[in-house]
């Protein structure tokens, strides 16, 4: 005696792979702001501002940033001080001064100045964003702390990448952050060495 | 409704089913995993757009189950030239390449499956896998449940000499 369900169950199990949720997202919203432009309901070209992401590699779960958000802020330097802040699967042992974590994701953090303008937590432009992918790396090498880290600039960004440790989920870490920061490159390689990925993280897409 | 608001429920519900709803795909499609993944993909962008209106849904699983099966029903009388193909991949092709447990169990299911029409197979689908009764089954379809369970009965009787190979015995947890 066998029962159907049980046999469309076991047939349709693969094992799921990771699930790539970013995508989703970033199709949901293009359809739905497609959708609204189509309506009238927002004006034409307030598509702008893809940001810092465009052509980065970065997981496309975060899009544009609210609309009325200035594409370039300009952030004061700020020192990185002791923390232990868990936001979903990421854990940061060090945060800089005077900035926040607006947004969490499976796929990210993103973090900003204290009473930035831009408060929409999905947005890049102008904050500091944690992303776990699984691409390659590339870029300037640098050796911190017994680990690999790749840096890249690009526009009116900056990037690091390093591989996630033994134990954490397979993949590359990344910290992404404006120019208009202040930041130097080993601030930053400082700050991403201290960010601990846990298991509930997803890869996003670049 | 807010865009963060939105995107973290989604983004959570995408999270939380994406899984079940790319399984129910796959029986639809009998096996072809891309237009498996194109079917999730296109009920998840529906879902998107018309969150407020899943979230206020009795069952949003249920809910994103018929925008599913509905887009599996749209495709099968779209002419197979004018189907787009899947946008993106999975995360990545190492870890994206599964197999079943057990692939000849996989073959003869999905080959009796495709043996079924598509509004057969969706009743299946719907009636045997999410375990919809036949009024919820009707609704999602758009049918009346005179024809579910006709439709139903006929499915039942193809798989039950379909599956003659691995079952002598089907039994179905529902009531037709």
């Amino acid at each position: 005696m066998t029962d159907l369900t049980d046999l469309l169950d076991r047939a349709s199990d693969l094992g799921e792979p990771p699930m790539p949720v970013a995508d989703d997202l970033t199709r949901g919203r293009a359809a739905l702001h497609r959708r609204r432009r189509r309506n009238g309901l927002v004006a034409l070209g307030s598509m702008c501002a893809l940001g810092v992401i465009a052509g980065f590699g970065a997981p496309a779960v975060l899009d544009r940033p609210a609309e009325d958000s200035p594409r370039v802020v300009e952030t004061p330097d700020s020192e990185l001080f002791a923390a232990n802040q868990t936001e979903g699967p990421y854990t940061f042992g060090k945060l800089p001064v005077g900035w926040e974590v607006q947004g969490s994701y499976p796929q990210g953090v993103t973090i900003a100045p204290v009473g930035f303008p831009d408060q929409e937590p999905a947005s890049f432009v102008g904050k500091l964003v944690i992303m776990y992918d699984q691409n390659p790396v590339s870029g300037e090498h640098r050796e911190y702390n017994g680990r690999e880290f790749y840096t890249n600039t690009e526009g009116d960004h900056d990037s690091v990448r390093v591989r996630t440790r033994a134990g954490e989920p397979e993949g590359i870490v990344s910290v992404q952050y404006p120019d208009s920061a202040g930041w130097d490159v080993e601030t930053m390689i400082e700050f991403l060495d201290a960010v601990e990925v846990g298991q509930g993280a997803l890869p996003g897409l670049g | 409704m807010r865009t963060s608001d939105r995107d973290a429920e989604f983004t959570a519900f995408v999270t939380a089913q994406r899984a079940r709803l790319l399984r129910a795909a796959r029986l639809l499609a009998v096996g072809d995993e891309a237009l498996a993944e194109d079917l999730v993909q296109t009920t998840l962008t529906k879902v998107y757009i018309a969150w407020p209106k899943v979230q206020r849904a009795d069952d949003p699983v249920r809910y994103a189950h018929r925008m599913l099966t509905n887009a599996f029903i749209d495709e099968t009388r779209r002419a197979y030239r004018g189907r787009e193909r899947t946008e993106a991949q999975p995360a990545d092709p190492a870890t994206a390449v599964a197999e079943p447990a057990d692939p000849t169990l996989r073959d003869t299911v999905m080959a009796a499956l495709t043996g079924l029409a598509p509004q057969q197979r969706a009743v299946v689908v719907l009636r045997h896998w999410l375990d919809l009764d036949v009024e919820a089954t009707a609704q999602a379809l758009g049918c009346s449940t005179g024809t579910v369970k006709s439709t139903n009965s006929r499915a039942l009787a193809h798989l039950r000499t379909a599956l003659a190979d691995v079952t002598d015995d089907l039994t179905t947890r529902s009531t037709s």
